[in-house]
């Protein structure tokens, strides 16, 4: 009798593990069809839905569907764009130069400083034909010219025409457009001048690298400095592009000269305070479009 | 003896019912798991401007293509997008604020009576929005071309009123810092309405600035 149990119990425990085996098998199919399925309508999903790649993005959307459907997505790879967008600039640190005191045109006939302006700077002159601006205009090119950063922003895309006009002192006033170049009226004193033209040059720079003006409103703007086209601008008040371009015009005179019309906006008549109280704007300008360079001395 | 083996036999009957039982339920829970349906979202069809539109700065642009100006709602927009930073009504709208990681910026959300009209969205990121859009779309120009403070900067906002969308673009390389997407209209309406809301303006002003000397104490 115990034989005979004994016997028949192998057999019902081989049944057993045979339908084990069976239940394995079957369920083990299942699974990968449900996962085959999963990921069907995942993709399907993903038509409509673009899943993010990057592990910050995931963290924040956990409320899409992309999430939901499983644990760890699987997500596609957004198509490369046919566009090479534009640019962007890379600091580049240079270690600031000694005192220049070569940075005077070798003649003081117009002609040959709009030659020379031309052949190292990339500068169209224009308009009036200044002895006294044209002189003045290349010294500031010169002292420009020591960041090979803001050269290239500024002229490697194409020289620049600056048209220049009139010697009122009381009313001197410039404007950028993307195509012209340059307009300036007027001329004073020598930090006025060159504030005037480097701050037109910050417009160029603005229409010619969007990269570094886009920047500009992501890390410094809204913040402003205490400069008219900055703060008032013609009563339309505080604007960007106005902002970023005074930042540029200081950043050479701002030892001698702050950015004011009839007074407005109140304040010091020198910007010694630039690099410290309003070092994000300092900072920003020296690092995205001098490389590092710096001017303490006119 | 009889009853011994009876006994054997219903014990030994338990045991194998139990692991016959354990692999069954282990993986027919497993696959039950894996095929459940995903949990379905109700979705606004994406318009056709922004099926468009290339896809970026991917956690802001997955979730802003869900949300149609003219139909959706503020619920949609918090389901979407999560809490706003900020809310805030102005001249008429509710404005649901979103700020962008590492940026001092933010896009805006533009309700009216519970119902979005506007997406304010700021493009943070490299790109060539513009261009692209134009060599996807039906349009190879702007429908019109409207100025604010930013074109001191190189940047007019192209605008496709009849698509429902306007870039705020450099036009010569398509660089975009802002787009605004609304409910497609016709030109009167756009200026009546989402121009006057963005104070964008039909005129390119040709302002100057201003220098004076500094003062001789």
């Amino acid at each position: 009798m115990r034989a005979y149990i004994n016997k028949n119990y192998i057999h019902i425990i081989t049944i057993i593990l045979g339908i084990n085996l069976i239940t394995f098998l079957f369920a083990y199919q299942n699974l990968l069809v449900a996962k085959q399925d999963s990921n069907d309508r995942i993709a399907h999903a993903q038509e409509t839905l673009i899943c993010p790649t990057d592990t910050t993005a995931q963290k924040t959307l956990q409320l899409l569907s992309c999430y939901i459907n499983t644990p760890t997505p699987t997500v596609p790879v957004s198509p490369t764009p046919t566009v090479t967008p534009a640019p962007t600039s890379q600091p580049k640190i240079t270690p600031s130069p000694t005192v220049d005191t070569s940075c005077k045109p070798q003649s003081s006939d117009y002609l040959t400083i709009k030659q020379a302006l031309s052949d190292k700077f990339k500068i169209n002159l224009t308009g009036d034909q200044s002895a006294v601006w044209a002189s003045e205009a290349y010294t500031t090119m010169c002292q420009l010219n020591k960041s090979s950063m803001f050269m290239s922003l500024l002229t490697s895309q194409g020289p620049v025409t600056v048209n220049f006009s009139g010697i009122d002192c009381a009313n001197v006033s410039g404007h950028a457009d993307m195509n012209a170049g340059i307009t300036i009226s007027g001329m004073c004193d020598p930090a006025l001048n060159r504030a005037v033209l480097v701050h037109e040059f910050g417009h160029m720079i603005a229409f010619r690298n969007p990269a570094i003006f886009n920047n500009f409103l992501s890390t410094i703007w809204p913040a402003t400095i205490p400069t008219f086209n900055c703060m008032i601008h013609n009563l339309e008040g505080v604007t960007a592009p106005e902002c970023f371009a005074d930042a540029v015009g200081e950043y050479l005179v701002y030892m001698n000269y702050r950015i004011a019309f009839s007074g407005q906006p109140p304040g010091n008549t020198n910007f010694a305070e630039y690099p410290t109280t309003y070092a994000n704007y300092y900072n920003f300008i020296k690092t995205n479009l001098f490389g590092g360079i710096t001017y303490t001395t006119f | 003896m009889k009853k011994n083996v009876l006994k054997n036999k219903y014990f030994i009957l338990i045991i194998l019912l139990i692991i016959i039982a354990i692999p069954w339920l282990f993986f027919t829970l497993l696959s039950s798991n894996n095929s459940k349906p995903p949990v379905t979202i109700n979705k606004t069809p994406i318009p056709t401007s922004m099926i468009n539109l290339p896809k970026s700065h991917p956690q802001i642009k997955a979730r802003l293509d869900h949300i149609k100006p003219g139909s959706a709602t503020d619920k949609d927009v918090i389901r979407l997008l999560g809490t706003p930073n900020n809310t805030k009504n102005v001249e008429g709208h509710e404005i649901m604020t979103y700020s962008l990681p590492s940026t001092n910026r933010e896009n805006n959300i533009y309700l009216n009576n519970g119902t979005v009209e506007y997406i304010f969205e700021e493009i943070p990121e490299d790109n060539a929005f513009y261009n692209q859009y134009l060599n996807k779309g039906n349009l190879s120009k702007p429908e019109t071309v409207l100025y604010d403070n930013y074109s001191g900067a190189g940047f007019n906002w192209q605008v496709f009123y009849t698509e429902g969308v306007a870039f705020l673009a450099n036009p010569v390389n398509g660089y975009t810092i802002k787009i605004i997407y609304f409910k497609p209209m016709d030109y009167n309406t756009f200026i009546s309405t989402t121009a006057k809301t963005f104070s964008l303006s039909t005129d390119k002003k040709d302002d100057r600035e201003k220098f004076s000397p500094k003062k001789i104490d």
